[in-house]
């Protein structure tokens, strides 16, 4: 009886998602017996083993006042000496009870299935109201706007084939959006920008959407283009951080507003810290918003903070590549930008550049950020460290003003060049 | 009985009523696109030789009968998610169905069977289970154990009536096709030996060889096949960037489930100490003791000699 219980638990142990409660099934079939026989059987003991079933497997509230009643009934009431008219209706209550339950789950569930649709609706009529073929890119498209109930959970890309849609439109549409991935590496975000890319730079339009979270519709912003005469500008511009600290949350924020950024060119930014003398290891995320007039709300990038336990003190410098998300790349403008770091650590400078240079790049330290690090699941991002280097007379650099760096040669991310393995 | 049956039935069709014709979710969005643009003649021979998720192979699974379920309904059914959802709901019902007899036949108390048959058909943790569409195998694994359990259990009453060739039949092809259903399905053959152990009286090497030998050697050969089709008998892990697994999570696991054995063995030692010690008869006295009074319903039924059971609880 208990041997599925048992190795259950094992399973658990093995994956923690085990706890999703599709897998509750089987164990639930012994569970079951074992309850129906120990109610029925009669005895005090008998009574505790069956309702303590019962309130460890029903949810919530139902599950304690189910099983409170099933051990008055089959306990101090000893159903087995009831009459039996009286047993019939204490069991029909008693499955009405389980059955409301029952119906409670199934509507949540359904809420789930309808979310799902709604999605599959959306992207129906964008597709109608789209030329054939024509590439499509929705900003504000993301795990946490779109399914709040986890009704893919990874496996949008599904929903983008036959028989849901004629066509595969995977190789149509560009969105940041967390995705199971092929072996041999579990990356999600970076899967589609290389390509949206490729797209712009063969000259072809993209038709922009916004997702809208409370019309659950996607908007169409218009066609963009990628301009024929631009050049790529080997430029950097210096970023004025405001510290904005929030002493109610703790929350370390540098904040940069009345921008004119074209996210096209400007797809790495390079931040120079200061380092409390004092043990780094993580005390939270390190987290890169912004915001522009075509994405409808602020965007956000969260990397947890690198997992090495870390002594230093003085100074780091940090190169993330927010070009890597289709909402920064395509977001038109970019109007502010937020940095936020773990608490005790300051921004000495930072700059947005279109290029990272070869040098500084091949000694940084490259850094897989995941959703969940100790299990290294969901990769979310990377970014390159320099912890040794001493960023001297950082502070002193002027601010806003654009910088002529030397930055002539470009490297790209790593998740591009994973990209190019077949 | 008939009333409370169909109670049952409407308590059901009620609570599941909202999810009959709901959208696919999670995983069935990647089964059904995989059905559909997969020739059913190479979906089959997938089904029989390859991984379970087609795609992803970073979890190593084999369930072949699972599998040609899943081309048959889809050939059947199509993308359309009302007969998807309903073939769920009658295995549900039919396990809740074969669960409650079960319960019965270890407990004589009709009552007993009606408890655990509404428990289970109404349980609400077991409604996501149900309707994801391709989650069905939990049900027709779960509907495999119990026939087989219940097929245990008649040949114990054949025994006294000279055998019972087709309840023997029915126990090896339902413990033969649990295991290409899922891999929970795996320790079934050491339950039944087990469960065919609690029964003192009748526990002959000769026996145990006639019930267990043929779903042993089903076993032997489900993980050889699972070898070649998935590249290990046991393991579902076995690409390095598959779902990293929490630290010495292997170990726990094995710890937990040689807890199980552990306790099982332990179980079924004092079990048959105190038969011996009581006589055959003694049972019921015996598991009224401590023991009994814990969980005597599931196990101390299994060792009743008398059997008057009618066809439904």
């Amino acid at each position: 009886m208990f041997l599925p219980a048992v190795h259950f638990c094992s399973q658990v142990t093995l994956r923690p998602w085990f706890f999703d409660e599709r897998y509750w099934y089987v164990p639930l079939v012994p569970l079951s017996v074992l309850t129906g026989a120990c109610l029925t059987r009669g005895g005090w003991l008998n009574a505790c083993l069956g309702a303590a079933v019962l309130a460890f497997t029903l949810p919530g509230w139902l599950g304690l006042c189910v099983a409170a009643l099933a051990l008055v009934l089959a306990g101090p009431l000893q159903f087995c000496r009831l009459h039996l008219e009286v047993q019939r209706m204490a069991g029909v209550l008693f499955a009405a009870s389980m059955a409301l339950g029952t119906l409670k789950q199934c509507e949540a569930i359904r809420l789930r299935a309808n979310e799902a649709s709604a999605v599959h609706q959306a992207i129906t009529e964008a597709v109608h109201g789209a030329p054939a073929g024509s590439p499509m890119v929705f900003l504000n498209f993301s795990e946490a706007s779109v399914e709040r109930e986890a009704s893919f959970n990874g496996d949008l890309q599904w929903l983008l084939q036959p028989p849901f849609f004629r066509e595969d439109l995977n190789r149509r549409l560009f969105f940041s959006y967390s995705t199971w991935d092929f072996p041999p590496c579990n990356r999600f975000r970076d899967r589609t920008s290389a390509a949206l890319i490729s797209e712009l730079e063969k000259g072809r339009a993209v038709n922009v959407y916004r997702w809208n979270v409370a019309r659950r519709k996607l908007e169409f912003l218009g066609a963009k283009r990628w301009p024929q005469n631009r050049a790529v500008a080997p430029l950097s511009i210096a970023l004025a951080l405001k510290r904005s600290l929030d002493p109610a949350s703790g929350r370390n924020v540098w904040r940069s507003e009345a921008l004119a950024v074209d996210p096209m060119v400007y797809r790495y930014l390079s931040i120079a810290m200061i380092v409390p003398p004092r043990d780094l290891s993580p005390k939270g995320p390190l987290v890169l918003q912004w915001s522009s007039k075509r994405s409808d709300q602020m965007q956000e990038v969260r990397l947890e903070w690198p997992p090495q336990s870390r002594t230093l003190q003085g100074e780091a410098a940090l190169w993330l590549c927010p070009g890597l998300y289709t909402d920064w790349l395509m977001a038109g403008v970019i109007a502010e930008l937020i940095v936020e770091l773990p608490p005790g650590l300051e921004v000495a400078s930072a700059q947005l550049s279109s290029a990272m240079r070869v040098e500084p790049a091949r000694s940084l330290e490259h850094i897989d950020h995941y959703r969940n690090s100790e299990l290294r699941f969901e990769w979310t991002g990377e970014s390159w460290w320099d912890w040794k280097r001493v960023l001297v007379g950082a502070r002193d650099r002027p601010i806003s003003r654009v910088s002529h760096a030397p930055f002539s040669e470009s490297v790209r991310p790593s998740s591009d060049r994973a990209q190019e393995v077949p | 009985m008939k009333k409370g049956g169909l109670l049952l039935a409407a308590f059901a069709v009620a609570a599941y009523w909202p999810v009959l014709d709901a959208h696919p979710l999670m995983d069935d969005h990647l089964f059904f696109s995989w059905l559909e643009q997969t020739p059913w003649k190479t979906a089959l021979r997938q089904r029989l030789t390859g991984n379970w998720i087609p795609y992803f192979t970073q979890m190593q699974m084999y369930r072949p009968l699972s599998g040609l379920v899943q081309v048959l309904n889809y050939n059947l059914f199509g993308a359309h998610p009302l007969p998807h959802h309903l073939f769920s709901l009658l295995l549900h019902a039919l396990t809740s169905l074969l669960a409650g007899r079960l319960a019965f036949r270890l407990s004589q108390d009709s009552r007993a069977g009606w408890c655990t048959a509404g428990i289970l058909l109404l349980h609400p943790r077991a409604a996501l289970g149900v309707s994801l569409i391709y989650n069905f195998y939990d049900q027709v694994a779960s509907c495999l154990m119990l026939t087989a359990l219940l097929c245990l259990w008649s040949l114990r009453q054949d025994d006294k009536r000279g055998g019972g060739p087709l309840r023997l039949v029915a126990l090896w092809v339902c413990t033969g096709l649990v295991l290409g259903v899922k891999e929970l399905a795996l320790p079934i053959v050491a339950v039944l030996i087990l469960a065919d152990w609690f029964w003192q009286g009748r526990f002959t090497p000769r026996g145990l060889l006639v019930r267990h030998a043929v779903p042993v050697v089903m076993l032997g050969a489900y993980l050889l096949a699972r070898t070649n089709a998935v590249g290990h008998p046991f393991r579902t892990h076995g690409h390095p960037s598959a779902f990293p697994l929490p630290a010495n999570a292997e170990l726990w696991a094995f710890s937990w489930d040689l807890l199980l054995l552990a306790f099982c063995a332990a179980f079924a030692g004092l079990l048959s100490r105190t038969s011996k010690r009581k006589g055959a008869s003694g049972y019921r006295s015996a598991l009224d003791g401590p023991l009994g009074r814990l969980h005597v319903p599931a196990g101390g039924p299994f060792l009743q000699s008398s059997d008057t059971a009618p066809m439904v609880f």
